[in-house]
């Protein structure tokens, strides 16, 4: 094994980009939306991703966490990531003030099979926080709408508050390129006129055609095992069915062991798998 | 080469060194300390000392502290190029926000001011560990904090003559590894028989020129003879070790690993002492004055009930069963997957570690007879 003596330099995967928080847009009592531009300008022109993507964002003194990216692969002047405040560091996170400067490191990982898609049909599955990594793909397919077939989505969150992007939901909702049904777990407060119960009822008030389409899916890990055999059922072929996984990160770079997946790496080989390399894997969901 | 070893020495990018070409040597027993203490003038030393009844790797400065004729060590000597705790960054929280790296400092820096380093009588078990570490870390990105350790450490390595407790390393092929050091030396009677691995090795030759003779036909001789003697007297403790993964393909469902979790206390010791263990968590640690900190990595263990848990609280290996199962699988059928190699090299340090008596070798026999 030999290594180019500067090779530490050229590909530090350990190197922190600044960026500054621009502002803060709640989502729901426990999310918001936050946006983020690099300090420096030539960094921000240059950064790309793929939808599916993560960023490893750090808050110097408390920590650094992976998340999904949430803003289209087409914006260039500032990128997302929507996040729920459940750990030290998302507290810590939706106290900043704008302006405030945390580091990135990334993106990271095989995002959705974008190429792969185009043309197709494309099924999308999000179950509550889920609809997160699945956003820049929604986007990106609105916003290239010939280069993509038939667009369905379905969207399940536990109750009608928890929806995440209610406006944009209520759009995807009226265009007409667009199959948009959703549902909630329970709606205690009775300001919801839509389905109620898991996201799996969907399948009943939505129709997929299994030819040509595509799905991708993310949500808590209990949902993939219901959504998966409704999508075996439909007929839909392993290597078309997409899933994003979670697992526990430290580096993002296939060193800290984390999150392993059977012999894959979620943060490099994933955190996008086609069902046929997840079934490969034990214990992936 | 025209200039001075030590100059180059302290240039040299270790992990590229050619092969070398040089005819075998001789370094008397009572010419250790001389060759210690001249190494010490341009390098830190390390090598296996006492402690208490045990051995460890520390740094010495005589050569008389030197214990080579150690059996193991309590942790391998991955602890030079993984320190269990190693700053990646300091930060300093002004509002602009300050970030150093080690890694980006001028040429002649060394990670934090780290001297360039040598580790004296390294077996071949842990010789092959830190290949399998070179191996392992560099799937996607290498990893550049070990990279830039690995680069400035020369190995010297010590072959084994006499099998140690709970070992099974002939099993695992790597009774006879050299294959990472610098210079491997065999103990033949009152001195040390020195093969020049690399050019590196013949680097520090040159530096300490005057200690070594040329090695007879004879001693040639005699040390390959005490080399091929250890087919025998090593005992092949896991026939068929290299079939581990291929077995693995059952028995993940199997009811061993419910009993083996009942017996584990999931200390997470043995992945501690493991020298192909590497997985490392990440903490900001931050000084009293608030306005300064660093970004510190541990070592990490997989036996640990925290170790797969993820925001809001879903734990991927919850029980103590399913995370000795994972151990066993990673080391044995995963990282084969990877890279083509298992991860263990035999030093049976888990063994001797472990607080619940669990033996590795039965563990594999159990598994090799197919048990569930």
């Amino acid at each position: 094994m030999t290594y180019p003596v500067s090779l530490r330099h050229e590909k530090n995967a350990y190197q922190y980009n600044k960026a500054r928080l621009v502002r803060i847009t709640p989502q729901t009592p426990d999310t918001n939306l936050y946006t983020f531009e690099y300090v420096d300008p030539g960094i921000q022109k240059q950064f790309t991703f793929t939808p599916g993507q993560f960023i490893l964002l750090s808050i110097f003194g408390y920590g650094e966490a992976p998340f999904g990216i949430c803003s289209s692969p087409n914006k260039t002047d500032s990128f997302d990531l929507c996040i729920r405040s459940v750990g030290k560091l998302t507290n810590v996170l939706q106290n900043l003030n704008p302006d405030s400067v945390v580091g990135f490191r990334g993106p990271f990982g095989h995002g959705w099979p974008m190429d792969e898609v185009k043309g197709k049909n494309i099924v999308i599955i999000g179950g509550g926080i889920g609809l997160v990594p699945l956003r820049p793909a929604i986007l990106d397919v609105i916003e290239n709408r010939d280069n993509y077939g038939k667009l369905q989505i379905m969207y399940g969150a536990r109750c009608p508050e928890e929806l995440l992007f209610k406006d944009e939901l209520y759009l995807w909702g009226n265009r007409r390129d667009i199959e948009y049904v959703a549902t909630v777990d329970r709606d205690d407060e009775h300001c919801w006129a839509g389905n109620i119960g898991v996201v799996t009822v969907l399948f009943d008030r939505i129709n997929i055609s299994p030819k040509d389409t595509y799905a991708l899916v993310c949500g808590p890990p209990i949902m993939y095992k219901f959504v998966l055999r409704e999508l075996e059922k439909i007929g839909l072929p392993d290597d078309r069915v997409f899933l994003s996984l979670e697992r526990r990160m430290k580096c993002g770079v296939g060193h800290c062991s984390h999150c392993l997946v059977g012999s894959k790496f979620v943060c490099q080989d994933g955190p996008v798998f086609s069902y046929a390399e997840v079934k490969a894997q034990r214990g992936a969901v | 080469m025209g200039l001075l070893p030590e100059k180059v020495l302290n240039e040299w990018v270790i992990i590229m060194a050619p092969r070398s070409t040089t005819s075998p040597l001789i370094l008397k027993k009572g010419d250790i300390t001389p060759f210690i203490k001249k190494l010490t003038h341009i390098l830190t030393v390390y090598g296996p000392v006492a402690k208490k009844t045990q051995f460890v790797f520390d740094e010495i400065s005589e050569g008389s502290q030197l214990r080579l004729d150690y059996d193991t060590t309590i942790l391998p000597p991955k602890k030079y190029f993984i320190p269990p705790q190693e700053e990646m960054v300091r930060f300093s929280l002004s509002p602009q926000l300050n970030i150093t790296s080690p890694l980006e400092e001028s040429e002649e820096a060394t990670l934090w001011n780290g001297k360039r380093f040598v580790i004296v009588g390294i077996h071949s078990c842990d010789l092959a560990a830190i290949k399998f570490h070179d191996k392992i870390l560099t799937q996607v990105y290498p990893d550049p904090y070990r990279t830039h350790r690995r680069e400035r450490g020369i190995i010297i390595g010590l072959n084994c003559l006499t099998p140690c407790e709970e070992s099974f390393c002939k099993s695992t092929m790597t009774l006879s590894s050299t294959e990472g050091a610098d210079l491997m030396l065999t103990e033949l009677h009152d001195s040390y028989y020195v093969d020049v691995l690399t050019e590196t090795g013949q680097l520090v030759i040159d530096y300490t020129k005057s200690l070594f003779s040329s090695a007879s036909k004879e001693q040639s001789k005699s040390v390959e003879q005490l080399l091929t003697s250890r087919e025998d007297t090593f005992p092949d403790l896991i026939p068929e070790f290299e079939k581990l993964p291929e077995r693995l393909q059952v028995g993940y469902e199997g009811e061993m690993w419910a009993r083996l979790g009942n017996r584990c206390f999931g200390c997470g010791a043995c992945t501690l002492v493991c020298p192909t263990c590497f997985c490392f968590d990440v903490k900001d640690r931050v000084e009293l004055d608030l306005n300064q900190g660093s970004r510190v990595r541990n070592w990490d263990s997989c036996q640990l009930v925290d170790f797969a848990l993820v925001a809001g609280g879903h734990n991927f290996r919850p029980t103590i069963p399913s995370r000795v199962r994972f151990r066993i699988y990673h080391k044995f059928w995963i990282e084969p997957e990877q890279i083509q190699v298992i991860g263990c090299v035999g030093c049976g340090r888990c063994t001797r570690t472990c607080p619940a008596d669990i033996d590795m070798i039965e563990l594999l026999t159990d598994i090799q007879e197919g048990g569930t």
